[in-house]
Parts: structure tokens; C-alpha cells; sequence
């Protein structure tokens, strides 16, 4: 039997990045917030602290900040035809729990996505014809645009104080940046990061074929910096200790660096941690939410009312909620009918290793999470895709991070699995080799999307989330060919041996690609085909607001973070300014 | 299908255990002598039969088990001295690996420096010794394998 | 030229490269990319004064696998700056110059002890990249020392070299005595707060371990980062009020500056004292590797029952990571198609005895 508690004006469904940043900005506006974090409280010092915070073993390899899958896991299958089965270890993509969230643990790789991006179906239909796209791909438009959203990622990477180098401001290009990115309103907060070794030489091969190298945003930071909440945060030190783990520095760019304690110091705000939600609670009509039931770490149940829900926990969670919850019509990919779970897309990942001589030391593990150096120039539309049958596109560069030899002992192809051979092979090559990642686009297609699953449960009794997923055949193609680009660059980098391939299907959970998973309760113009508004206001429950990367109709080919920062923002402006004027009212009517 | 990742009903230590109940049995039956006691190319024939086989090992596919001695074994081998492994860091050593401290800021932009400060445990103190927790030997089975090879119910 | 000392080290002028601090794009990587593809097929040049076979990797392999200095700059680099002369160094911090140096000893004790009543620091065993850092800063304005700066300004960057890598080399002797002998003045943070900032840090203040860049107990991360244990604690608290007030400007992270300007007085004298306290470390110049690529092997002590050599090893990689997990070459950064299929073959090398 549920504790009722007293109502609140707000409640957060986890408190990750999204979460502190939607708990501050509605205090701010004077509600009172409570902010349910399943995981445990967790803060720099003493949590992230070196030397054990350095320990690749445990956090690298046994994932020691990632959710529980002994209690709480998702399934997995290629299509429909196959019988979904748990994911029992974290491999493909690896979601985080804790205060914080996966901002905690981050790479702080901080990419804004590209206009053509935002318009992927109307803008390849208007370049390339009705036809180019595949009959499968539900590629759909957003509903903003890059210059909807400068705003927001331009007050979203001030929060953070990314450091880079802008390639377009206000339209003026600017030499050393990316000549692609659509303008910005002013330059990065903090300069670029200094570049490794591997990167420059990188750098030099890719400019050498005419290629626009420039330096990987970032936000380990390249100085100490306050951003507008009055949170200073120091530099990076180059630990090669990035994804995977807290920064002992105050360097990473986190809630907890970044926004946190000063969003604990409100009184309006109250923070619960080891707080399970199970479901968002509904009136009798089905026609608003009344707040959300969870349980404790001691298993007591509570029931939270609240006047305004935002489900803001990582992306495939948001999904499962809306399916626990019975919120919005499910997908169903035999009639392509319903929107919830419709759309779920990851990333194109491949890369190249440049094996060098022994007397070029590469040193991979002065690193940090984002201090590559890569090229747009196969980003998106930056390319004419005309010739070729795919549309999306990949960056690529020396974008290494680290040094860690459990997981980085690369020996050219041919070599032992095992023995001295394989011994030598890692004596050989451990400090002389470069990895170039290809990060591509993904697309939505209507075999890939997210359900329940009809046999798995977790801990509390409720069932798993499903993943049907493999790779559309044009991501494929897009992925051969620039993979291709990548492999000419790598040979150009003066190494002895180059090797790479493409990736290739089908899609499997066991090899690390990201953790970008994508979709589900896609922003849109239309309720037929997404489950929110531009605004990320639930279609079917106007007091429920579901911010992510599960709001995205596909994948870019950036990494999600800035985009689901920006979204955040600008969310929490039409809360605020608008919907806090006339609530429980749809602010679109479609 | 192999993308969907670990599916056998055991633990970790389950497998290995079944595992090498069933090799110790085998090496004992075919060979009448344990396998630390094969010599080396031996050894390692009978490590590339498990690689490439599919002998069912207590219920373990031989090849499996291979996947899972090899990745531990590397994470023995590479990770911090704490674990067990890797003793006096003789991995990190071997690579260059700096090990648990690691601040590079100022030598990151020193394009091809070659680093040589001896690797840094978690585990140690100021004086470069490294605590270890002491492994306790295991004690050894005696007796038959309580499920025999004629066992076709039960167990795993 | 005979060396008494068995240490061999390559450069650490390279110090007053770390002081200028590297801007993106201005860096070695032509040098160094030119001398790698110089070198493909071929050692790489000897370096001047190298004895034994040419050969970089061939110089290391000599000698046993003794220290090259900790972090050795490119060999174009080294090849610029020459081999220290530890004898030379010797001189210097003995009987100082005609040109204004004064001794070294004279101040900082006939063992580099220090001397814990006028503050000076003790520097027998410090880092020689990180001395050879502080003359330059010395030198430059980047510390403000009104003793050091004369003395610094008056040295040449051979000697730099020199009296650095001398004062790495020593400290190893048995003394009984640990640097700030008497022991210091209890605080009122007490020890206990000093090992808990040195360990821990303090979240209110935004202050992370010392330990994270300074080793456990303050022991020191060589090259760049000096060890604090066993240092004198009113040098060591005189030091945090340079990084505080500007003095001192030679950390370009910036986190020293944050740090001394984030801790109140209390914990600075907490810190001093809990780092005097500690013995002295061992000598830096011994804290080496076997440097990366030699064909030496660490001494590890083989199992009383360890069988003998084995046969050559596996055959070629079968599906890696199918069931268990990743692969094992990839993860976390490698990600997708690492190791596959396209590529180019190796070109021929040529093959370094193991």
C-alpha cells in the first residue's frame, strides 16, 4: 500500500544532467521541485577521487557506475522474427545510474547537431528528390531548427564552459574551427584543449588531402572557468581516466561541477535518492498526470502527487516509462501504427588503427574524454551524397581518450589471440599505435523500435524493456564509404600499417559502440508520428514534459549531449514562460 | 544468436568451476596427469582445441570458456597489482603503462616524450610498497568429482 | 668523460620548454614525425656522446636498462640539448661559478637537505625536470625569488641541466635524520586534517586529494610533480603563499593557483605539517621504467613450481568477444571495425632483438 505524500508542484523522474537542470530553472521560477535519483548521492570529493577512481578494472570493465542489470536489465533482438533475450552485461551501450547521471561519467564530447540535420527529410527530399531516401527509413524532421536552437546550446555550453574553437560566428568564418557548423552567436567559453600527439599528426594528414581539420569541443576543459550559476571549474589534467569515471579534478564538466550544489541549496528543491519510480500515475481520464509512485531502498512504496511531471532519466528509460505508465499508443511495426518507442535509432561506429614505427611514442594515456582533433567534412549534407545511394554521414578523427590496457592493447590483424606472440605483438605496438573512431549517423527505420517485453520483469516486478533493433542497409552503405575516407586519411598519418573495416551487420550488444541510444518519444509537428511537441510537451498529458534523447526522430552524426542540454533549456524557457501562464493546457495544437 | 550476448544459466565462477572440473577430468582420463604437468606445447594444443571447440564442459561449450579465461586473464594481467595480478606491475612495465596516477597535463603537448616514470599503484603508499590483500590458498578437492561423467541427470 | 654515477639521462632542458608552456599547433610533432619517418627501417640516429651500437633504442638497452631522465623529449630535441654531466653538476652545487653562481650546498645543505630554520627547500632527489623547471622560472619571472632569481639568471642552460640532474640523483643516503627533523609545530588543523586534504580533498572548498598529483602521502609523480613529503614545512607553506599571491606562475592548469587560493590559512599549516612529517622519498632518478619498447624485462621473481617456457602460443584470433563480452583489442575507444579487414600490409622492419 502506497504512502501518500504531499503534493508538489514538480517532480523530476531522475536527477541526471536533465534533471538538475529542469530542477533549477523551476525553483528559480519559486516551485517546489522534488527530484527522484534512483541511484545513490555521489559528489567529487570524496567519490571520484584518485587513485581509486583510477582503477580500470572496476569501473571500466565491471561498469561500477552503470545501472544494475541483475535488477533492471532491457532485451535485445535483431527484428520480429526472433525472440528478444536480456542483455546480462553491459557492453554495446552502458547506462549509468547515480546522482548525475551519465554526465558524471561522460566523455564531455560536446557536438551541436547541423541544420540539415534537424530537417532530414524535407531538406534530402528537396536536395536529392522524393525517391533517395529508403522506402524503410522513417526519417522525419524535428520541428526546430539550428537556428531555433543556437540559443540554447549557445547557454547550455556556457553552463558547461566547452572549451573549442569556433568556426562561424554571427556568419563570419573563422580559420583553425569547423567551416561546416551552422553560426554561433559568439565563440566557445574556453579556448581549445592543447592537442595530443596522435591528434596532430592526424590533424596534418587530414589537411594535406584537403580536409578541415579542427579541434574536438570539449567539456574536461582547457582552464579554469565560472560559468553564469557561479560554479568554477578547474582544467583538465589529462588523466586518460575519462568515460567510464568521475573526474577527481573539478575539471569534467557534471552536474556536479556544473550546476548541483547550488540547485541543493534551494530550499524549494528536495532531492530523494535510491528512489525507484515505477509509473507515472493518471487521472481517471487519462488526460493528465497526478504524479508518480516509487519505491524507496528500503522497498516502502510512496506515492508522489505532483502538479507537473518532466521524465527526464536516460533515453531508454524515458521510453519504458511511457510504456509502463500507458502513456501514448504504443509502436506497433506490423501496422506502423502508434509513435511510442517508434523511431529508435543508435550510431554508425567503425575505426582505423595506424600502426606506427617504435620510435613514434604516441603515449595514449595522457588523454582526456574530448581533445581529438577530427573533420566534418563527411558530416550530414556536407558532401553531396548525389553518387551515392545513403544519406547520413560520419565524423572521424584521433579522438583517442586514453591509455587503459585491460581494454586498449591493439595489435595489427594476423596476430595471436594469446601467447608470446600476441605478447610481443602488444609490447610492439601498446605505445606506437593511433585510433581514428568513425562516429556516423543513424537512421530511424520502421523494422527498429523500443517495447515491453512480454516475458522478462525487472527487481520490482515490471517488465523489461525491449530493443528490436539492427542496422538499416543505408547505414551500412554509409559507413563503407567513409570508412574508406578514414582509411586514406590513417595512411597518409606516416604509420607502417594501417587496418580497418567498416562496420558490418548485424548489430550485436556484445562490443562497445556508444551510448547513444536514440528515440522513442520523438519531438515533432505531428502527433502521428511523434509522442511530443517542439516543446517536449506529451501530446496525450500536457502536465508531463519528456526531455532527452529519446525525443530525437534519428540520430545525428554528432554525439547527443549538447543537443539534449539544449533541449533541456529550451523546455525548461516554454515551462517557465508559458505553460507555468496557463497550466495543464497543450501549448500546440497540432 | 551470438549478438545477444552471455546466455548460459551460470555465474561467472560457476563456469569456470564446471569447466575445469571437466578439463581436469579429461587431461586425468586421456592423459593420466594433470594439465600444469603437460608440457608447454601441450598446453597449448589443448588451450587452441578449447579456442576452436565446442566440447561440452559440464555444460559449458569449450569455446565459451576459452572467451572467458582469455578476457580474464588479460584483466589479471593489465589491471592495478591490487587485484592479484599483475604482480610488481611487471604488465604496466612491459607496455609503459603509468598505472593509477596519471596527471599529463604538462606533458600532453610534448608531442612524443618518452615517459619512464615506474607505473604507480592504487595500493601503495610513500613508501612504493603495495598492499595486497593476501589471496588464501584453496584447498584442494579430495575425493571423486562428486557428478562423474556417468551422471546423466542433475547438476548443470 | 667517466661518470661515477650510473645514471644516464638524455636532456632536461626540456624544462625550459615546459616553462614556455607548448601552444596548439606550436609543437615537436614536426621534428619528431620527421625523424619517425627518417628513421622507418632504421634505428633512429645516434644521439652525441652516445656510446655502444647507434641507435636510440640500442643506447637504452645498454647499461642494463638504467634510467634515461623521467620523460625524455623527442630525440630531435635531445639531440639539441645533450647528455647531462652529473660531474659538471657536482662542481656547480659544490663550488658554485665565477660568474655569480652561487654554491648550491651553501643554502641547501651538503646532502641537498635543505634547511628547515631559513626555509630552504630540500631538493636532493626532486624531479630533474621539475629543478631544471624552477631555474628557468627562477631565470625568467615566472617565480619571483629575489635569492634564486640572480643565480638562476646567471646559470646557462647546460648547467641547468647539470646541477638538476646531479640533485635527482642524490638522496638516497640512510640518513636518520628525515627533512624537518625537529618535528613541526601541531597546527591548528592537526595532521589529521592534512592527510585527510592530502587523501581526500574538501568538497566545500573545490579542493581535490594533493595526492591525486602529488603521490600517497605526498611521495611525488615525476616528472612534472615534486614530491612534498619529507619537505621543509616553512618552505612548503611559503611556497602555497606564492601559488596564492602570484608569485608563482608556473603551473599553466592553473589548479595550483585555485588550490592555495581556495585553502585558508589552517589547512595550509595543517598541509605543511602533515608533509614534513613523512619520511623522504627515495631518489626520483631511480623511479624508472624499463622505458617502453626495450627488449629488457622487469626482475619479477618466477614461482618456486612455475613450469618452463611454453610453445609459441595461439593461432590466429577466432571470433573474439562473441559470447563474453568486448573484444580484446578495441573497447572503449575502438570501437566498430578496429583490426578488420581493409588496410595496408606492414611495411618491412627491421626486426629489434628480443
Amino acid at each position: 500500500m502506497a504512502t501518500r505524500l504531499k503534493e508538489v508542484d514538480a517532480v523530476l523522474i531522475g536527477v541526471g544532467l536533465v534533471g538538475t537542470m529542469l530542477g533549477r530553472e523551476l525553483t528559480k521560477a519559486g516551485l517546489k521541485v522534488v527530484g527522484l535519483e534512483r541511484g545513490n548521492a555521489q559528489f567529487t570529493v570524496p567519490d571520484f577521487q584518485g587513485p581509486h577512481m583510477h582503477d580500470e578494472l572496476r569501473y571500466s570493465v565491471r561498469k561500477a557506475f552503470m545501472q544494475d542489470n541483475t535488477k533492471e536489465a532491457m532485451t535485445f533482438r535483431n527484428n520480429v522474427n526472433q525472440v528478444a533475450l536480456p542483455i546480462r552485461r553491459w557492453e554495446s551501450f552502458l547506462p549509468g545510474t547515480g546522482l548525475g547521471g551519465a554526465a558524471v561519467h561522460w566523455n564531455g564530447q560536446t557536438y551541436r547537431f547541423q541544420d540539415d540535420e534537424f530537417k532530414m527529410r524535407s531538406h534530402t527530399e528537396q536536395r536529392y528528390g522524393k525517391g533517395f531516401i529508403d522506402a524503410e527509413l522513417t526519417v522525419q524532421d524535428w520541428g526546430v531548427t539550428a537556428a531555433d536552437m543556437e540559443p540554447y546550446y549557445d547557454r547550455f555550453e556556457y553552463l558547461l564552459g566547452t572549451s573549442g574553437q569556433a568556426g562561424n560566428v554571427k556568419g563570419q568564418k573563422i580559420a583553425g574551427g569547423n567551416p561546416f557548423e551552422d553560426p554561433r552567436s559568439r565563440p566557445y567559453p574556453t579556448p581549445p584543449m592543447k592537442e595530443p600527439y596522435g591528434s596532430a599528426i592526424f590533424r596534418k594528414a587530414a589537411a594535406s588531402l584537403g580536409y578541415h581539420p579542427f579541434p574536438q569541443p570539449s567539456s574536461n576543459l582547457s582552464q579554469p572557468y565560472t560559468n553564469p550559476e557561479g560554479m568554477t571549474l578547474q582544467a583538465c589534467m589529462f588523466c586518460g581516466y575519462c568515460e567510464r569515471f568521475g573526474c577527481e579534478h573539478y575539471a569534467k564538466s557534471s552536474p556536479q561541477t556544473i550546476l548541483l550544489p547550488v540547485l541543493l541549496k534551494d530550499k524549494n528543491f528536495t532531492l530523494r535518492t535510491q528512489s525507484q519510480v515505477l509509473r507515472i500515475n493518471l487521472a481517471k481520464d487519462k488526460k493528465m498526470a497526478t504524479g508518480v509512485t516509487y519505491v524507496d531502498a528500503a522497498g516502502r512504496e510512496f506515492e508522489q502527487p505532483a502538479k507537473l511531471v518532466i521524465l527526464c532519466s536516460f533515453a531508454l528509460n524515458n521510453v519504458r516509462m511511457m510504456l509502463l505508465s500507458g502513456i501514448g499508443q504504443p509502436y506497433d511495426p506490423k501496422t506502423g501504427q502508434g509513435v511510442v518507442g517508434r523511431n529508435y535509432a543508435y550510431q554508425t561506429m567503425s575505426a582505423v588503427q595506424v600502426f606506427f614505427d617504435e620510435s613514434v611514442n604516441i603515449n595514449p594515456f595522457m588523454r582526456s574524454g574530448a581533445n581529438g582533433t577530427l573533420i566534418a567534412d563527411f558530416v550530414g549534407d556536407n558532401f553531396d551524397h548525389g553518387p551515392h545511394k545513403f544519406i547520413g554521414g560520419a565524423y572521424f578523427g584521433d579522438v583517442m581518450t586514453n591509455g587503459r590496457p585491460i581494454e586498449f592493447h591493439p595489435t595489427p590483424p594476423g596476430t595471436p589471440a594469446w601467447g608470446a606472440k600476441w605478447k610481443e605483438a602488444v609490447v610492439r605496438h601498446y605505445n606506437h599505435t593511433s585510433v581514428l573512431n568513425v562516429h556516423g549517423s543513424s537512421m530511424a527505420s520502421r523494422n527498429n523500435y523500443l517495447d515491453l517485453d512480454p516475458t522478462y520483469k525487472d527487481a520490482w516486478g515490471q517488465p523489461l524493456l525491449r530493443i528490436t533493433f539492427d542496422f538499416p542497409a543505408n547505414d551500412l552503405r554509409m559507413s563503407a564509404f567513409t570508412t574508406d575516407k578514414a582509411l586514406a586519411v590513417g595512411k597518409a598519418m606516416g604509420g607502417r600499417q594501417v587496418a580497418g573495416s567498416a562496420r558490418k551487420g548485424p548489430y550485436g550488444v556484445t562490443q562497445y559502440q556508444t551510448t547513444h541510444n536514440t528515440g522513442g518519444t520523438a519531438m515533432g509537428l505531428d502527433p502521428g508520428t511523434s509522442v511530443v511537441n517542439r516543446y517536449l510537451q506529451s501530446w496525450d498529458v500536457p502536465n508531463l514534459f519528456v526531455i532527452g534523447a529519446s525525443n530525437f526522430p534519428q540520430n545525428a552524426t554528432y554525439n547527443p549531449t549538447d543537443t539534449v542540454g539544449a533541449l533541456a533549456y529550451m523546455s525548461a524557457e516554454a515551462i517557465v514562460n508559458r505553460y507555468l501562464k496557463a497550466p495543464g493546457q497543450a501549448m500546440v495544437h497540432a | 544468436m551470438p549478438g545477444q550476448g552471455y546466455q548460459l544459466p551460470f555465474t561467472p565462477a560457476e563456469l569456470f568451476r564446471n569447466a575445469v572440473r571437466a578439463i581436469n577430468d579429461d587431461v586425468q582420463h586421456r592423459r593420466n596427469t594433470t594439465f600444469d604437468k603437460l608440457p608447454g606445447n601441450e598446453q597449448d594444443a589443448y588451450l587452441e582445441s578449447l579456442q576452436n571447440g565446442n566440447q561440452n564442459l559440464n555444460g559449458v561449450p569449450a569455446h565459451t570458456f576459452f572467451e572467458s579465461l582469455l578476457a580474464l586473464t588479460i584483466e589479471g594481467f593489465f589491471a592495478d597489482p591490487i587485484y592479484g595480478g599483475n604482480k610488481d606491475m611487471a604488465a604496466w612495465k612491459m607496455i609503459g603503462f603509468p598505472g593509477a596516477y596519471a596527471s599529463f597535463y604538462h606533458l600532453v603537448d610534448q608531442h612524443g616524450i618518452l615517459f619512464t616514470r615506474a607505473p604507480m599503484s592504487m595500493g601503495e603508499d610513500n613508501r612504493r610498497m603495495i598492499h595486497i590483500q593476501p589471496v588464501a590458498a584453496q584447498p584442494k578437492a579430495v575425493g571423486p568429482n562428486p557428478v562423474g561423467a556417468t551422471d546423466k541427470k542433475g547438476g548443470r | 668523460m667517466k661518470t661515477t654515477i650510473p645514471f644516464r639521462y638524455v636532456s632536461i632542458a626540456l624544462a625550459l620548454a615546459l616553462a614556455a608552456g607548448c601552444q596548439r599547433g606550436a609543437n615537436n610533432a614536426d621534428a619528431t614525425q620527421a625523424r619517425a619517418n627518417q628513421t622507418a627501417g632504421h634505428p633512429a640516429q645516434p644521439q652525441p656522446g652516445a656510446q655502444g651500437g647507434g641507435g636510440y633504442l640500442a643506447q637504452q638497452n645498454a647499461g642494463g636498462g638504467q634510467a634515461n631522465a623521467l620523460g625524455v623529449p623527442g630525440a630531435a630535441a635531445a639531440q639539441t640539448q645533450g647528455q647531462p654531466d652529473l660531474q659538471a653538476g657536482q662542481q656547480l652545487a659544490t663550488s658554485g661559478t665565477q660568474n655569480g653562481v652561487t654554491a648550491c650546498v651553501g643554502c641547501h645543505g651538503a646532502q641537498g637537505e635543505g634547511n628547515a630554520a631559513g626555509g630552504f627547500p630540500r631538493i636532493a632527489g626532486q624531479s630533474a625536470i621539475y629543478l631544471g623547471k624552477q631555474l628557468g622560472a627562477y631565470a625568467n619571472g615566472a617565480r619571483v625569488n629575489p635569492i634564486m632569481q640572480p643565480i638562476a639568471k646567471a646559470m646557462s642552460a647546460a648547467q641547468i641541466r647539470d646541477v638538476s640532474a646531479y640533485y635527482a640523483s642524490l638522496g638516497d643516503t640512510p640518513a636518520a635524520t628525515p627533512a624537518g627533523a625537529a618535528p613541526a609545530k601541531a597546527s591548528a588543523g592537526g595532521n589529521d586534517r592534512g592527510s585527510t586534504l592530502s587523501a581526500i580533498g574538501d568538497n566545500t572548498k573545490g579542493v581535490q586529494a594533493c595526492a591525486n598529483c602529488h603521490g600517497p602521502g605526498g611521495v611525488g609523480n615525476p616528472p612534472a610533480y615534486p614530491y612534498l613529503a619529507g619537505q621543509h614545512a616553512n618552505y612548503l607553506t611559503a611556497a602555497m603563499a606564492e601559488w596564492k599571491n602570484g608569485a608563482r606562475k608556473t603551473d599553466a592548469s592553473g589548479q595550483m593557483t585555485h588550490i592555495a587560493q581556495a585553502l585558508p590559512d589552517a589547512d595550509v599549516a595543517a598541509l605543511s605539517a602533515y608533509f614534513s612529517a613523512q619520511p623522504a622519498p627515495p631518489a626520483a632518478a631511480k623511479w624508472v621504467n624499463i622505458p617502453a619498447g626495450s627488449s629488457q624485462r622487469p626482475a619479477v621473481a618466477a614461482a618456486a613450481d612455475a613450469p618452463g617456457p611454453r610453445g609459441s602460443g595461439g593461432s590466429t584470433v577466432r571470433t573474439t568477444g562473441t559470447e563474453q563480452g568486448a573484444a580484446t583489442t578495441g573497447g572503449a575507444q575502438g570501437p566498430g571495425g578496429g583490426g578488420g579487414t581493409q588496410g595496408t600490409q606492414p611495411q618491412q622492419e627491421t626486426p629489434v632483438r628480443r
